[in-house]
């Protein structure tokens, strides 16, 4: 109970100064501020998330794998737009539905081809990807698309073929069979990657499978219309007439396979790069390019009666030498009708192959001419040629391995027929297998050898060599030899007698000959000899001229010979 | 029996806060002032329900945003994702950590809410001129007031992890939006537990005829100290 020792405290009523400031409202009190301002932040806050506030979008995934909800993010070109909200599977359990949360200045740009996939980490032949999701867990990337906003999309189960925004041309090939190719299959000119394999699937038709590729820019530009492609496969081991021929690819192609295309038209400036979307074919390997640019291909059927062991599917079909096809199908029918097997073997040929020879007006007319029977479903080149002789028959290909092959050629001399349209495909007609005649050949050479008295020509034989034996071990023989012995040697001292006399002879022959040359060397000119011939000689001539100066005066006078010469008065 | 104690209000003193020294107020003035140490002098403490209210509905307001803004991002090696409170609750109980979840949920959730719940109702009992129980009030008033500070043990937390977990991209911890608000509403409520005057509580049990035990404490419950 201290009281106050101030001096200024009276002891006026204390009432009316607690009534003035008890009392004392001077309206709002300024600490309403405070809850105004909070509320005030707490708005402007709230308003700000919910303007902020992207959309909830939902994803339909075969299976989610490492998605968490509420930690695993959605991210375009790695920058986060979005986060999963919840990872539920679908009411019949055959997905799983993500909910997620976008951001809001993405909102306009989810089009329904927007393409979500779950990013993590892989583990291929051709390299790791997706290293980083080791470390912060799976994520699900986004490559916007175009079309109409919507708000729920079904994820891709590996990422879309190409990023939206890559510049590049997509082609289509189509290839017999998939092989190794996949998605993301290298594709190399001169061995640098220029893209990638993209999508493999069944073509259209289910008849054969169609790759989608993409070729990055600038390479996009070497793919012509005249471009092939083949696939690469690491080891190429070939057998051939110059011996074994090993390929070896690089360690990647080896892995994975590739596909790999030149252009033969690459440096000609008049040439366009081709059309996106453009179809090509796929080889099997750079080899049968030569044989695959052909896109009509025209079914035969055949029929061989002989056995075409050695004939496989794929084996060529060949015209004087010249490939034109390939077997398609061998099977193996009951005639009922004629009650025996026959073998069907399903040829197709390229009728590209055949380059048109000749003018060009001609080809054209000849077009024309069988433009009509074309369309009608007929061959009529074909059957004229069936008229000339064509004849399918098998052949042997290579000894080594017995493969056989389908040889057209023209036989003119064989017996006429012509293309057939009622079976399934036109049927060419066959000629058996050169084997096979060869075979029948021998058969009959053999038969023949069978025919022959081979027995009676023995046994004749036998008697001739027998008399003969008997001839050469008889008595009489031995004598001749000996007699004849005898004779040889008389014959050789005949021979020595004459050597004998021959030397005389010759020394008398040599004597002779001296004289003779003595005789000649008197006759030389200038010799007494030879001045004593030519006048004698001379006298002779004189003795010559009186004679026929005689015989002329007797030709004219024959009476001379009578009245002898006539003088001076000589007639009377 | 118990004679009826008056309080100085009622006797025409006030008691200066700072050194409690009971003065009689000056007549005529708003603002009498403490001859001893200068303070102000108030019957009771100044606008005190007024005040209390504001800063109640503000920590309400500001509860919103504390349980809804992330609290914190734990970063650890890439994968981080931000918490709020009651995730990150949950966190420590799918993690298996029961004795942190609960401490965190008693601290970050129960003691503030608590709190808030107790003033709404000292303030409402106030308003109506209550007269139940004011002695366990007073209690719960001292309670409040004592437990306050306690809230601002997440608030610490996640300042001293902020400031120590820095280890680049392997582990880093971010402070959200959600702590400030937090704070916010731990600081609001200890202003509005100060401003409220306890003394309210027993302004209101005025002596009425006869009603004497109304104002006198339960029976033990408090013990003469020297």
């Amino acid at each position: 109970m201290n009281e106050s020792p101030k001096e200024g405290a009276g002891d006026a009523p204390e009432y009316d100064a607690w009534e003035a400031e008890v009392k004392s409202s001077r309206g709002l009190p300024l600490v309403w501020l405070i809850p105004l301002v909070a509320l005030g932040i707490g708005i402007w806050l709230a308003y700000k998330t919910l303007s902020e506030e992207g959309p909830t979008i939902t994803l339909l995934f075969k299976e989610a794998p490492g998605l968490e909800a509420g930690k695993s993010k959605i991210k375009f070109k790695d920058v986060e737009i979005g986060t999963v909200e919840s990872v539920v599977l679908n009411e019949d359990l055959t997905g799983v539905v993500v909910t997620a949360k976008m951001e809001k200045h993405v909102a306009t740009h989810l089009g329904e081809n927007t393409a979500f996939w779950v990013v993590k980490p892989e583990l291929g032949l051709a390299g790791v990807s997706g290293l980083d999701t080791l470390m912060a867990g799976n994520y699900i990337a986004v490559e916007f698309g175009g079309g109409k906003v919507v708000r729920s999309f079904v994820g891709l189960e590996h990422p879309p073929r190409i990023k939206a925004d890559t510049p590049g041309r997509t082609f289509f090939l189509a290839a017999d069979s998939a092989g190794p190719l996949k998605y993301g299959t290298p594709i190399y000119f001169r061995d640098i990657q220029v893209g990638q394999v993209v999508d493999v699937g069944l073509a259209e038709d289910n008849q054969s499978v169609q790759v989608e590729i993409f070729i990055d820019a600038p390479y996009h530009r070497m793919v012509h219309n005249s471009t092939r492609f083949w696939q690469v496969s690491g080891i190429d081991l070939s057998l051939s007439a110059q011996g074994v021929n090993l390929k070896v690819g690089s360690i990647m192609s080896l892995l994975q396979g590739g596909i790999t295309f030149e252009t033969p038209t690459l440096n000609d400036p008049k040439v366009q790069s081709s059309e996106p979307n453009t179809h090509f074919r796929l080889h099997k390997d750079f080899a049968s390019i030569a044989e695959g640019t052909y896109t009509l291909r025209q079914p035969y059927l055949l029929f061989f009666d002989d056995s075409v062991r050695g004939l496989s599917v794929g084996a060529p079909v060949e015209l004087k030498g010249i490939r034109v096809g390939t077997v398609t199908e061998l099977k193996l029918a009951l005639d009922f009708g004629a009650h025996k097997i026959r073998i069907p073997v399903v040829i197709e040929i390229d009728p590209e192959r055949l380059i048109p020879y000749g003018a060009e007006e001609v080809i054209q007319r000849v077009k024309e001419e069988y433009k009509a029977a074309m369309e009608s479903g007929r061959r009529p080149f074909m059957e004229k040629l069936v008229e000339r002789g064509l004849r399918a028959r098998l052949k042997t290909g290579n000894l080594l391995t017995g493969q056989l092959y389908v040889d057209l050629d023209f036989y003119p001399e064989s017996p006429l027929k012509s293309l057939d349209y009622s079976g399934q495909y036109p049927e060419l007609p066959t000629l058996p297998s050169v084997a096979d005649e060869l075979q029948r050949n021998v058969t009959e050479i053999v038969a023949n050898l069978k025919k022959l008295p081979l027995d009676k020509i023995g046994q004749e034989l036998l008697g001739t060599v027998q008399g003969s034996n008997r001839l050469m071990n008889s008595p009489e023989l031995k004598e001749a030899i000996v007699s004849l012995n005898a004779a040889m040697k008389d014959l050789r001292h005949l021979a020595q007698t004459a050597d004998r006399e021959m030397v005389t002879l010759s020394t008398e022959a040599e004597k002779s000959l001296s004289a003779t040359a003595r005789v000649l060397e008197q006759l030389e000119p200038g010799s007494a000899m030879a001045v004593d011939i030519s006048n004698a000689l001379e006298e002779l001539a004189a003795s010559a001229r009186s004679i026929r100066a005689l015989t002329d005066y007797l030709e004219r006078h024959p009476e001379a010979l009578l009245h002898g010469k006539g003088g001076s008065g000589g007639k009377p | 029996m118990a004679k009826h104690a008056i309080t100085a209000a009622e006797a025409g003193y006030l008691l200066c806060h700072c050194c409690h020294l009971l003065c009689r107020p000056q007549p005529g003035s708003i603002h009498s002032r403490c001859p001893r140490c200068g303070a102000v002098l108030h019957r009771r403490k100044p606008n005190s329900l007024a005040r209390t209210w504001a800063l109640t509905l503000t920590a309400y307001i500001l509860y919103i945003p504390a349980n809804l803004l992330p609290i914190m991002t734990v970063t650890m090696s890439g994968r981080g994702e931000p918490d709020t409170i009651l995730s990150g609750v949950k966190e420590l109980i799918v993690g298996g950590m029961w004795p942190l979840a609960l401490l965190v949920f008693f601290a970050s959730i129960t003691v503030p809410v608590l709190k808030l719940l107790a003033l709404t109702f000292l303030l409402l009992s106030v308003r109506f001129g209550s007269h139940w129980r004011p002695w366990e009030r007073t209690v719960l008033y001292r309670l409040t007031e004592s437990i306050g500070r306690w809230s601002m043990i997440d608030v610490f937390v996640i300042t001293i992890l902020v400031a120590v977990v820095e280890l680049g991209t392997l582990a880093t911890i971010e402070a959200g939006a959600g702590a400030v608000a937090f704070g916010g509403v731990v600081v609001v409520t200890m202003f509005a537990a100060m401003s409220f005057d306890p003394r309210l509580i027993w302004d209101c049990m005025a002596p009425k005829d006869g009603e004497v035990s109304s104002h006198s404490r339960p029976e033990g419950a408090y013990r003469m100290q020297r």
